[in-house]
């Protein structure tokens, strides 16, 4: 099992409490995504990769997986429009749970309630931005050399 | 003296003179000239009044501007006009500002205000040991050899192995669903 170490004057603390391996610089049908993540996604039984992406300000998910957990979410309240890389759309906030998964052996999974605009206009990959989402964690990512050395380390921010 | 600087110096009187000599001279090498002290003080402070302040904030949060307003005040007649501001705020990408808004708005007021309130709290975490066997490195690996001969397909992975390839997810899920095998499936839509 790899963690990432913070070390202080007082001593070294654990900074990440899971990796996984990522995939970089891929495409998820017609989307080029840099760095695709390993994740899941309310109670949908199916891993999926996900688009991390700190310069998104909101975690988005699009129709494929909505039509699966659009039980588990509460009923639309108000429409608001964001504007992404693919134009501008249509969708709602919803409390979303999105678990971050580690192979057995390195770590611990970490689940967050985020905040996520859930949109059926938006035919991209899952996005997991910032606000509501990576603004409550920590990660790293080492791009490694070869192909399968890439690991993507994260915590949650304590 | 304090009472873990008196503990510290106890600690080393306890010692043969030797180490004595040897812990008071790496203390004075290490020893801190007046400017870093002072400059770690102020950090202290300044990181101890930021805690005090968001403390104070979380429990009582300090109305913003626009609600102290007699226009603005927070009840069910005014709910409507506050729930348009606070989309306004988090379309124009002001959602610090939404967050200050909804928590000096106490519950129960509107239903759409309470929804606001749920949606814009920070993300809460939790960690658990997996439970499903999983291995996304092979899962990689397969893509990275193989993805071309599936081309649009959605494929469905368990630890490197090709489970089968589909037309959408949703019939990936279902036949899936059917087998009872869906625990640690990656489904990934290979690149047109």
């Amino acid at each position: 099992m790899g963690h990432l170490f913070r070390q202080t004057d007082k001593g070294s603390t654990v900074w990440s409490t899971g990796n996984a391996p990522f995939r970089a610089i891929t495409k998820i049908g017609s989307w080029p995504v840099t760095v695709a993540v390993r994740c899941r996604i309310e109670h949908f039984e199916l891993d999926y990769f996900a688009l991390l992406d700190t310069g998104a300000e909101w975690s988005v998910i699009g129709e494929d997986v909505l039509t699966h957990i659009k039980d588990q979410l509460g009923p639309p309240i108000r429409s608001l429009t964001i504007s992404t890389r693919l134009g501008t759309i249509f969708g709602e906030l919803h409390r979303v749970s999105i678990t971050l998964l580690t192979d057995p052996g390195q770590g611990n999974e970490l689940t967050l309630e985020s905040t996520t605009f859930v949109s059926e206009e938006w035919d991209g990959p899952v996005v997991l931005g910032y606000r509501g989402f990576l603004e409550r964690m920590r990660f790293a990512i080492d791009p490694g050399v070869i192909p399968g050395e890439q690991i993507f380390y994260f915590g949650l921010a304590e | 003296m304090n009472e873990l600087l008196e503990k510290a110096i106890d600690k080393i009187r306890a010692l043969p003179d030797a180490e004595q000599n040897a812990v008071a001279a790496l203390m004075l090498e290490e020893f801190p000239d007046e400017e870093q002290r002072d400059r770690a003080f102020a950090r202290s402070q300044t990181r101890l009044a930021w805690m005090r302040e968001k403390a104070r904030l979380a429990n009582r949060p300090e109305p913003p501007e626009i609600l102290k307003h007699a226009d603005w005040e927070v009840t069910p007649e005014n709910a409507e006009r506050i729930c348009e501001h606070i989309k306004d705020l988090i379309e124009s990408s002001r959602v610090l500002e939404a967050r200050r808004v909804v928590a000096a708005i106490r519950p129960g007021i509107s239903a759409e205000l309470d929804y606001w309130k749920k949606v814009l709290a920070e993300p809460v975490g939790r960690v658990r040991k997996p439970t499903t066997d999983r291995d996304t490195g092979k899962d990689i690996l397969w893509i990275e050899e193989n993805a071309d001969r599936y081309k649009g397909k959605w494929v469905a992975l368990k630890s490197g192995e090709l489970l089968g390839s589909y037309e959408s997810l949703k019939d990936l899920h279902h036949t899936l669903k059917k087998s009872g095998r869906l625990a640690g499936i990656l489904a990934f839509q290979v690149g047109d």
